[in-house]
């Protein structure tokens, strides 16, 4: 499949990829681990939460006591909560993926004309190609990679990259001359000397952004957190503190493992 | 009942809305309900009136966390009189929040289960735990009003009233005070079209029911068990 066709079928992929669906499902279960719950103090809690709550229920069930109904029903809204939020994360992440995925084999498989020193031209992948190489992009190819134009004139499309529909310009001298890989060359013949090594293209920059692996949390996403973890603390306090006021109130004693 | 129901309970609710501890009445001699609506007045922060004198304070917490609030829901960085509030102001805001919700609960949960807590309790009961409630709030909210029926001059109380003044006054300036050292700080962004205002309706209710949900969060559960319980046995015509 060429690759702007592949590019432009990552913003068609759907919310229901199955694939990405049933993926998320199975790493909502694995991001039960506390080591990777704890990284989210909120849902951490709730977590917390949900094994005292299951523990306290086949309590019990094993001694007859308190209301099943009503501990079953905690317990499972405790436990589909905190799978709700990691579902959610997962379908994120695995969208990010299938997306960098996608970009990926985009460019490995565009192929390049080197131009050698005696004038001919090899063919080699694009991700054999370095910093001061020159290739020859006629009309119909790929750019192989990140360049600037040294010789001719050639309308490129760059829709794959900016979105921009109608061809435009790219010629050697002047500020024109910048071409990104993975745009294609419409009509013309240009020499490019290729100015990024792999690994350091733009298209290799977006593939990281999209993989969200380097992805920092913004100021404000930290302010909320602490806004969160802060309001959780409060209502840990009245719900602990509830309990010295229950026995005060004369609460029979087994209600401690009934009402919790 | 010197000045009677409707003075007493004006002069009641007034003095619990500001800072001042003065009382015309003994709020203890309250219906449930009535003795529960001084109670929420401190527990909420004493703002009703927007703080007075040192007052200003506590709604000043509840303004940075209505502003981050609002600023998040437009999708915009949050700021209030050109000063952007980050997350070091409202990790400051969240923190005076707690300190008055812990000193409150920890010291009431002891209160009533351990003897040297009740035993100084005059009516038994939800009132009992009125009582004890009022005692913390009002030492902790700075307001210094007594429930009265509680005998607080005993080791106990008179230790831990005083923590809690410490705890509840000193410990809510300080980062009352870290706010605003870096809010002056901050340089001042002019306003834009963007700018959620902060004098408007909307701001106002978005402020208020900050105000109530935080509150609401923290002391219901509490309040169920003491007033609430109180009146509704009331009814059934037990008293206390």
């Amino acid at each position: 499949m060429d690759p702007v066709a592949q590019i432009g079928q990552i913003r068609k992929k759907s919310l229901a990829d199955s694939a990405i669906l049933s993926r998320a499902v199975v790493d909502s279960f694995r991001k039960l681990n506390p080591r990777t719950m704890v990284k989210n103090p909120v849902m951490f809690v709730v977590e917390v939460g949900a094994v005292l709550t299951t523990i306290q229920l086949g309590w019990n069930v094993f001694h007859h006591a308190g209301q099943f109904g009503f501990g079953l029903q905690i317990t499972l809204w405790l436990w589909f909560t905190v799978l709700f939020a990691n579902f959610a994360e997962a379908m994120a992440e695995g969208r990010g993926k299938a997306q960098a995925d996608t970009l990926r084999k985009a460019r490995a498989e565009t192929q390049a004309h080197r131009l050698r020193s005696d004038g001919n031209t090899e063919c080699v992948a694009s991700s054999k190609l370095r910093t001061g190489d020159i290739v020859v992009v006629t009309a119909g190819d790929f750019i192989p990679g990140d360049g600037e134009v040294i010789e001719g004139v050639a309308s490129v499309d760059e829709s794959a990259i900016t979105g921009e529909s109608a061809p435009v310009i790219r010629e050697s001298g002047g500020d024109r001359s910048a071409v990104t890989g993975g745009t294609r060359v419409l009509s013309d013949e240009i020499k490019v000397r290729i100015t990024s090594n792999p690994g350091e293209t733009f298209l290799d920059r977006m593939i990281k952004l999209v993989e969200g692996a380097s992805r920092q949390k913004t100021p404000n996403e930290i302010a909320l957190n602490i806004l969160l973890a802060g309001l959780t603390i409060i209502f840990l306090l009245a719900v602990v503190t509830l309990q010295p006021f229950a026995i005060y109130s004369g609460a029979p004693c087994w209600s401690r493992f009934s009402y919790v | 009942m010197r000045f009677g129901i409707a003075n007493s309970t004006l002069f009641a609710t007034v003095t619990t809305d500001a800072s001042c501890g003065a009382v015309n009445s003994m709020h203890d001699s309250y219906t449930p309900l009535g003795g529960m609506v001084p109670l929420i007045n401190i527990m909420l922060g004493e703002v009703v009136f927007g703080g007075v004198g040192a007052g200003l304070y506590g709604i000043f917490v509840f303004v940075v966390l209505a502003v981050f609030i609002a600023g998040l829901m437009v999708g915009r960085t949050p700021e209030y009189l050109g000063k952007k509030i980050e997350s070091y102001d409202v990790k400051m805001a969240m923190l005076a929040v707690l300190i008055l919700t812990f000193t409150i609960l920890i010291f009431s949960a002891v209160s009533v289960v351990k003897p040297y807590g009740t035993s100084s309790i005059s009516n038994p009961g939800p009132h009992g735990l009125s009582q004890i409630l009022y005692t913390y709030v009002s030492s902790t909210g700075n307001n210094g009003s007594a429930f009265g029926g509680l005998n607080a001059n005993t080791m106990w109380y008179n230790t831990t009233t005083a923590v809690a003044q410490l705890l509840g006054r000193f410990f809510m300036i300080i980062p009352v005070l870290a706010i605003a050292g870096s809010l002056a700080k901050k340089k001042t962004v002019p306003e834009s079209a963007g700018t959620f205002p902060v004098t408007g309706g909307l701001f106002s209710g978005l402020l208020v029911s900050t105000i109530l949900i935080v509150g609401a969060l923290t002391f219901f559960p509490a309040l169920s068990l003491g007033p609430i319980l109180e009146h509704l046995l009331m009814n059934a015509g037990k008293v206390f």
